[in-house]
């Protein structure tokens, strides 16, 4: 299962073939598809996953995007966020699925709170709200001192926590979106805060790096392992994502990433593989600064150096996307363009990049200006492909215009070939039912 | 060095002060601490903060320490022992468990001269009416971490007019989702886009100059 050459897209995509001969003819034909179209053979009707593998190799139609949103999701489908969160993953799953067919996103991310499972099945105390998705009470953590882990027991069982959810929601993904299975799970600095609290670990990490590290043994030795092996064992998904936004910068420095953060994702993506699970681990070392007067070059380059080594461990893959996360609409996006031409694939030439639309951005528009920033996207960073984007979390009271109007920005601009002089395509603001009108319509 | 400035610096490095301020309050007024060590070594982290010196990491051990040592110091100072910009109640909407920024927001504020009253967090609506009722603060301060969570601050607001209090209390809104925009929209008087700003917003709201 190790990658060789550093190519981890292309190992997934192959894996990917593996799995689906196995499992589903349609994705080895959506990945079929997908390999030549993005090898060159245009002409070739794509769906949604085989655009996304047409983007790793070069370019679809127009650059893929996928949304993580399911506190929009929850709010516009109206699935009481007790059945969506806690009892009725399958809910959640259609639901998701359907509004992302509404909004037109390539493929959907049926997932939701992704940093509280494994922490809630070990134990920590939750807060479980009326409106929203539960939350770790951070006041109270599981761990309070650090040898609070020799009792907590991490012999992972089906009837913990939410674990029947995830279960569910992960057979959702092949089962309602005819997509590989994939288990999304807090990567180990972020379940680490979890479990410990954020200013906790910190303390711990500064002043007693020895409990610091006792704690990301454990997590990466025994917790991860037992839980995604007990995953593995329910639903035979050999896919894994591991999200780490608590060891985004400047959450944390990036010295403390490389010591702290990267060698424990290695050592657990080393584990993962194997046990027969790729693992994906991202969001350390993205770039979140959020005061525009503190952008720095030097250090944007750097957090995307250490984001793609991190994502799932240095030495163990290379050629992984740049995700552009953070603050985006107000980068300069032709310092990632030129980061990403200067750091290029040998296969593929330009690295590939993760591009996004930022949570408030998108929430507050107006959509004139998303949609010149999509066009901006399109223009700077996608004109050889290998583009993807992101809608990094969508928020619950996003006024749908918004994503409809982003989506519609990024097909029409997005459409290849581009020209040279983007303002010559004609773009309209879309127009579209109301949500339950389609549904009903779909129904 | 003496024992302010090793406060001082024990706060800015986010060291544990306990033993510290014990042995300067063997020596020393409350408000000498407070006021000499405490307050400048806090304010000293929000500036290297600002500065983009510190980090995250650095601010929150900081804020930390200055905890500790205002949870001894607290119940020894006396009325006029410490400025007097305001009392600012704060605290996290319900069903919302992030409180990394409000605990930096709340040592920014006391060492800008606010009494601070502290709700915490997944504050129900009726709590943060009784508590503004009870403390008659001068400004209200409401944290959201969550897209979901945010909508809520409308409905504190709302019950705040519902029940007279909206007039005697100035509303300021903050957290990560929450933009000024959204802050004009759902009714507030200021926003902070991090802690300092938090500061200097509540200041201007109340007339103080920075």
């Amino acid at each position: 299962m190790k990658a060789k050459h550093g190519l981890l897209l292309p190992a997934l995509a192959a894996g990917g073939a593996a799995g689906a001969w196995a499992f589903s003819p349609a994705y080895l034909k959506s990945i079929t598809r997908g390999l030549l179209y993005g090898a060159g053979l245009k002409g070739i009707h794509l769906d949604g996953f085989a655009r996304i593998v047409a983007t790793i190799f070069g370019s679809a139609q127009h650059p893929p995007c996928f949304a993580q949103m399911h506190e929009h999701v929850q709010y516009l489908s109206k699935v009481p966020p007790s059945q969506f969160y806690l009892s009725d993953a399958g809910a959640m799953v259609r639901a998701t699925k359907m509004v992302n067919d509404w909004y037109g996103m390539d493929i959907p991310l049926p997932f939701t709170d992704v940093y509280n499972f494994e922490a809630e099945a070990l134990g920590a105390k939750m807060i479980y709200g009326d409106i929203d998705m539960p939350t770790i009470d951070f006041t109270a953590p599981l761990i309070q001192e650090p040898g609070d882990i020799e009792r907590i027991d991490t012999r992972f069982q089906a009837d913990w926590g939410r674990i029947r959810y995830v279960i569910e929601a992960v057979n959702g993904f092949k089962d309602v979106c005819g997509l590989p299975k994939i288990l999304v799970f807090s990567a180990p600095f972020s379940l680490a805060a979890g479990l410990r609290s954020y200013p906790r670990l910190i303390r711990d990490m500064r002043k007693d790096p020895a409990s610091a590290r006792r704690l990301f043994d454990w997590i990466t030795e025994e917790v991860h392992p037992r839980y995604l092996e007990l995953i593995k064992k329910e639903t035979g998904v050999w896919l894994a994502m591991g999200a780490d936004a608590w060891a985004c910068f400047p959450n944390l420095t990036l010295d403390m990433i490389e010591e702290w953060v990267i060698p424990y994702n290695v050592k657990l993506a080393k584990r993962l593989l194997k046990m027969g699970i790729i693992p994906i681990i991202a969001g350390a070392g993205d770039y979140c600064e959020e005061r525009v007067e503190m952008f720095d070059r030097a250090t944007m380059e750097a957090c995307w150096r250490t984001l793609c080594r991190g994502i799932a461990g240095r030495g163990i893959v290379k050629g992984m996307p740049i995700m552009a996360m953070g603050r985006t609409q107000e980068w300069p996006l032709e310092w990632l363009q030129e980061y990403a031409a200067s750091d290029p694939m040998r296969l593929y030439g330009k690295r590939a990049i993760i591009a996004s639309v930022n949570a408030r951005f998108i929430r507050e528009g107006p959509a004139d200006a998303i949609v010149d920033y999509v066009k901006r996207v399109v223009d700077v960073l996608g004109r050889e492909g290998r583009l993807f984007m992101l809608f990094m979390q969508i928020p619950a009271a996003t006024p749908p215009e918004h994503v409809h109007a982003a989506v519609a920005a990024l097909k029409t601009y997005g459409r290849y070939p581009i020209p040279e002089d983007i303002d010559e395509v004609k773009f309209e603001m879309p127009s579209f039912e109301p949500y339950e009108t389609w549904l009903r319509k779909r129904s | 060095m003496d024992i302010l400035e090793r406060i001082k610096e024990s706060i800015r490095e986010g060291d544990s002060v306990l033993a510290l301020v014990e042995e300067a309050l063997a020596a020393m007024a409350p408000a000498e601490v407070l006021n000499g060590a405490v307050i400048p070594g806090i304010r000293k982290a929000g500036d290297l903060w600002q500065d983009g010196t510190y980090f995250l990491p650095d601010i929150i051990l900081a804020t930390e320490s200055f905890k500790e040592a205002m949870d001894l110091l607290k119940p020894r100072l006396g009325v006029g022992d410490t400025l007097r910009a305001g009392r600012f109640l704060i605290g996290v909407v319900e069903g919302d468990m992030h409180d990394l920024g409000k605990s930096i927001v709340v040592a920014m504020l006391t060492s800008g001269g606010f009494e601070v009253v502290d709700l915490g967090a997944n504050v129900s609506t009726p709590v943060f009416v009784e508590k503004v009722r009870e403390h008659e603060p001068d400004i209200l301060g409401i944290g959201a971490y969550m897209s979901t969570t945010m909508l809520l601050m409308k409905e504190v607001i709302a019950a705040l007019t519902v029940e007279g209090l909206r007039d005697k209390v100035k509303v300021m809104v903050g957290g990560v989702p929450v933009t000024p925009q959204y802050a004009q929209d759902v009714g507030a008087d200021g926003y902070g886009r991090d802690a300092m700003e938090a500061l200097e917003n509540a200041r201007r709201l109340m007339g103080v100059r920075p």
